[in-house]
């Protein structure tokens, strides 16, 4: 007891490594065992061979009661001994009270206030824990400098090989060309509308074109029957098929049996051919009227084939027989 | 004077004067012979595709290397591998394929011709046909299955010798940005997402936008409900010390009021940086990364958009990852596009960047000065010579990075796929 006082001389005047001082004349003492935190003569764990503390545990946040007597002076290393308490506080209060029964009042009730301000704040991060839990967020670092510069490099170059735009009006022209928006598009102009369809059309008789010529120099049948059908049927033939069904006529008359497949194929094309033909004449007139209503021009050149059938006779406007079911492209100028 | 080795001049002005000399003359006797070849390739054009076709410029699109994908079961049910799912589906049929020329010879070209176009389903052929189908279904707008000349490429390195037997293309480039056909999604993936690949053509999507907590970005936000149609932007929890609900609770109150998505913009100092997408009601979530967000008014050039349902583009979705990526925004749009209102949102995704564009499209004829549409395979495109897509864009426009795929919701569910820094590596 009497080296306490020499001890608290030594550390309040000349030096002590806990003592922090303040401005405001304030001292805190640093020492993990201070009840307190101020740097006193009744709080100095060092200065009294007599003291109690209340610590919690870092990992369990368990509260534990240390006290040291005056027995264990000489072995430092022994001087708290640690009583665990009860989480129920009241409990933990009345533990206190039974150990540090008949000790001093101030250590009593500084335990006391100790106890409540560390039970007060682990509920508090209870409370904090389980509202982060609840709302699920995690902190997320920054993503290192050298990987954010590599990625924002990297993501220009990548621009760069993509090249959105034109990936953009590729697809749109293809969904457009393919039909995908339907037999009359909304979100076309007609002009265009027509010119995709002419396109179309003029790059599938492309490829018919090829089979014709093949089939032309081979003079084979069945290819000149194929050509009569998908092409200009009504107007073109008109001249021609009128000579060649007369012509036809007369050498089946005339001649014998061999021609007669072909005389009776080309009869049956014909008489197709020739109702269509009024069909076709009529169609070519309301197109005429129309047209010359609305100033329109008409599509520039007409195949090669068809020039070639109607080079006899004069120069005749060519309509051609859709694939599928349409509206001729006739009303579709009227509306 | 220039003397021996040009390089070895003392004078420094000496030297440069040379070093432009030479420069000056190495340049021309390229130039001379560039205008030689053009000339001269410009008589027999055919020499024009030889060339072209046999300096095919390498790109880092060419150079990926795929895993290889062992068992079809296991490849088929993760995420992480990096397969070209086409790839998959190609070499399934090459391999029935071959089993065809076993047998009888006449039977051999038949059964190639059907197999070789029913992957590569080469709509070019026949428009009109396939697009009556699509007249029917107008879903499939926004799906390139029929529009596909550029489909079904795979990578040089893993395809067979004899690869020349093949009628599609195999251009490595083209396949990196091609429109992704999601018919082509492996069944292990749909029997794992079922939500989110079996969508009901009627249903609408409801889409709930908020921030993080305590964020700013309102405008922003905003902007997202004018980008999703059928959405709704609900802020966060403003005061201190009111109860802040949990993204959980959020997703939970949203599937009961019948919303498909929660959309989740994430800060960094008053800049979006991230976007969490949720697939109600208890489905994956996807996190992104936004980097170059570009408001519209800071375009230049730009439009207003309309509440008209916009159309929509993917390219270049092509791993199993990928495709759950392509599928996600899939939902988010309404499944039928309202076409006269002649708006398109493309999410292009080039090097596993996403990039989001809005812009309003018109067909136009071509003027003299431009020049026709080139397909992925660098021809023109036929029937379509005379025609251009005039572009506008609207609204904002972002990169997207796809950083972590989530089985439920938030990061306790576990993770289906994390982004790694260190894979993006090259080390061979």
């Amino acid at each position: 007891m009497a080296s306490d006082e020499i001890v608290w001389q030594v550390i309040n005047q000349q030096f002590c490594s806990f003592k922090l001082k303040t401005t405001k004349n304030q001292n805190f003492c640093r020492n993990e065992h201070n009840v307190t935190g101020l740097c006193n003569r009744q709080s100095c764990p060092l200065a009294n061979s007599r003291y109690a503390t209340i610590r919690a545990d870092p990992v369990t946040q368990r509260l534990y009661l240390y006290i040291k007597t005056v027995e264990r002076a000489h072995m430092p290393n022994k001087w708290f001994e640690k009583i665990r308490l009860s989480p129920n506080y009241t409990k933990a209060l009345e533990q206190i009270d039974d150990r540090l029964i008949y000790w001093p009042k101030f250590l009593i009730h500084k335990c006391k206030q100790r106890l409540t301000r560390l039970t007060q704040v682990r509920v508090r991060m209870q409370r904090l824990q389980k509202e982060e839990e609840r709302l699920g967020e995690r902190m997320v670092s920054k993503m290192a400098p050298k990987i954010r510069r590599r990625e924002a490099a990297r993501e220009m170059k990548a621009q760069a090989a993509a090249k959105i735009e034109r990936a953009i009006e590729r697809e749109l022209v293809e969904r457009l060309r393919s039909g995908a928006y339907g037999d009359r598009p909304l979100n076309v102009d007609e002009n265009v509308w027509k010119k995709v369809m002419r396109g179309l059309e003029r790059s599938r008789e492309g490829v018919l074109d090829e089979d014709l010529d093949e089939g032309i120099e081979e003079e084979n049948e069945y290819e000149m029957e194929h050509e009569r059908e998908n092409e200009a049927e009504y107007v073109s033939d008109v001249e021609g098929e009128s000579d060649d069904e007369t012509q036809d006529v007369e050498d089946w008359f005339d001649s014998g049996s061999e021609e007669g497949s072909e005389d009776e194929d080309d009869n049956e094309e014909s008489e197709s051919g020739s109702e269509s033909d009024e069909s076709g004449k009529d169609d070519t007139e309301e197109l005429k009227q129309t047209l010359s209503k609305l100033k329109r021009k008409r599509p520039s050149a007409p195949p090669p084939k068809s020039r070639k059938k109607s080079s006899k006779g004069p120069k005749r406007e060519i309509e051609y027989e859709r694939e599928y079911v349409r509206e001729p492209l006739v009303r579709q100028v009227v509306a | 004077m220039a003397g021996l080795d040009p390089l070895k001049i003392g004078n420094k002005l000496k030297r440069q004067q040379q070093h432009q000399k030479t420069k000056k003359a190495k340049e021309s006797t390229k130039r001379d012979e560039r205008f030689k070849r053009r000339r001269h390739e410009d008589k027999n054009p055919e020499l024009r595709e030889a060339r072209l076709a046999k300096n095919v410029p390498a790109t880092i699109e060419s150079k990926r290397t795929w895993d290889d994908a062992n068992a079809d079961d296991a490849a088929e049910g993760r995420l992480g591998l990096s397969v070209d799912v086409l790839h998959a589906k190609r070499r399934k049929v090459e391999d029935e394929e071959k089993q065809v020329p076993e047998e009888i010879n006449p039977e051999d070209h038949v059964g190639d011709v059907e197999d070789d176009e029913e992957p590569a389903a080469v709509g070019g052929l026949e428009p009109g046909v396939n697009g009556d189908e699509d007249e029917q279904d107008e879903l499939d707008s926004m799906l390139g299955s029929d529009d596909s000349d550029d489909e079904a490429e795979a990578n040089a390195k893993l395809d067979p010798p004899d690869r020349d037997a093949s009628e599609a293309p195999s251009a490595a480039t083209s396949a990196a940005t091609a429109t992704t056909d999601l018919n082509h999604t492996p069944d292990a993936l749909i029997a794992r997402f079922p939500s989110l690949f079996n969508l009901d053509p009627d249903i609408s999507p409801k889409v709930l936008v908020t921030t993080a907590l305590n964020s700013t970005l309102h405008w922003e936000a905003q902007l997202l409900t004018s980008l999703f149609p059928g959405s709704a932007y609900v802020r966060r929890t403003a005061h201190f010390r009111s109860y802040k609900y949990s993204v959980r609770e959020i997703c939970s109150y949203a599937a009961n009021q019948a919303y498909t998505h929660v959309v989740i913009l994430n800060e960094d100092r008053k800049k979006p940086k991230g976007l969490d997408i949720v697939h109600l009601p208890n489905g994956p979530m996807f996190h992104f990364s936004i980097s170059n967000w570009v408001e519209g008014s800071r375009l230049p050039g730009h439009g207003n958009p309309t509440n008209h349902y916009p159309e929509l583009i993917l390219n270049g979705f092509r791993t199993p990852l990928g495709l759950l990526a392509a599928h996600l925004f899939k939902s988010l749009f309404p499944p039928r596009p309202e076409i006269q209102g002649r708006q398109v949102v493309t999410l292009h995704n080039q090097r596993d960047y996403i990039f989001f564009r809005r812009h309003r499209y018109v067909f136009r004829d071509k003027r003299g000065t431009e020049k026709s549409i080139q397909g992925t395979d660098g021809k023109l495109m036929k029937g379509v010579e005379e025609i251009r897509a005039g572009l506008q864009e609207l609204g904002p426009r972002f990169t997207l990075k796809l950083r972590r795929v989530d089985k439920g919701i938030q990061h306790m569910s576990g993770q289906e796929w994390k982004w790694e820094a260190g894979a993006e590596k090259i080390r061979l």
